[in-house]
């Protein structure tokens, strides 16, 4: 049997097309693990800031942001068995983490003087831009995941600022943790 | 130039071993998530299933994942080989038509 030219290339794009529906559906699953763990740890950071206001925010998320990390890198070494795809993860999470919280130290450092609301706001907006990027450039869920943590955020900071990190608490952990969820069902 | 595979030229079966070589070879796929990706019905796809394992190009394992029965699919390493084979052959019918 002889193919035609217009039948290979049917095939091919029904090739391309099924790689890039595989990759995608891959690309959610390797998500979903992540965003759980950091919808947890935002939520427990945030809700400690805000029930617990004696204690240092520095520490809290000190603590968290270790144990974040940790689970970040585990969780990659129990996706990716293969040696060079896991070290090739683990070096990105590294790098990521390292990008944003530099971004994150010297944004801040520029926009001296600034009041609690305004620390507490910054790093929800960083992260609804992460995921808007990481939305626009591969997977369109985390443009959602985008808008509900900026939107979330923002509509708190402007209008309920006495419960702030509650709110950025349940916005921001919270759909960290339905988003996770959700994409581990896709 | 190389030869039609007849196994993985099938449609659905295309389509079902593409998305097993976009997993790296440590990775399966769920059935329910080949079905989602295919767009195949339960039967239709454990038919073809049937075929490609047959052949030696997949593997199955089943397994109990939360009391509840799973059957995850991967390639083998021959049938890696002969996805790639079949996708160049592909590519060259097209590369000879267009006359590069």
């Amino acid at each position: 049997m002889e193919l035609s030219p217009s039948e290979a290339r049917h095939a091919l794009r029904e090739v391309d097309e099924i790689t890039l529906r595989s990759n995608r559906l891959r690309g959610y699953r390797t998500s979903s693990s992540y965003l759980i763990l950091w919808g947890i740890i935002w939520l427990v950071g945030y809700s400690s800031m805000f029930f617990l206001p004696t204690l240092s925010a520095n520490l809290i998320w000190l603590v968290l942001d270790g144990v974040g990390l940790a689970g970040s890198v585990l969780i990659g070494m129990r996706t990716f068995r293969a040696g060079e795809d896991l070290k090739k993860v683990n070096v990105r999470i590294l790098a990521v983490f390292a990008i944003v919280t530099l971004f994150m130290l010297a944004t801040l450092k520029v926009m001296q003087p600034m009041h609690a609301a305004q620390y507490e706001v910054y790093p929800a907006l960083v992260l609804g831009l992460t995921y808007g990027l990481i939305g626009v450039f591969f997977l369109r869920g985390f443009v959602w995941l985008a808008a509900v943590v900026s939107l979330g955020s923002l509509l708190s900071f402007f209008f309920l600022q006495p419960w702030l990190p509650l709110c950025i608490a349940v916005f921001g952990g919270g759909s960290l943790l339905v988003g996770g969820v959700w994409m581990r069902r896709l | 130039m190389a030869a039609l595979n007849e196994v993985i030229h099938q449609s659905l079966r295309l389509k079902i071993m593409a998305a097993l070589h976009a997993h790296t070879a440590s990775e399966a796929l769920e059935f329910i998530a080949l079905r989602k990706i295919t767009g195949a019905t339960d039967g239709n796809l454990g038919s073809h299933l049937t075929t490609l394992e047959q052949a030696g190009y997949i593997e199955t394992a089943k397994a109990f994942v939360d009391k509840k029965p799973q059957t995850r699919i991967s390639l083998t390493r021959e049938g890696r080989r002969a996805f790639r084979e079949h996708v160049a052959y592909l590519k060259e019918i097209v590369e000879l038509a267009e006359g590069r």
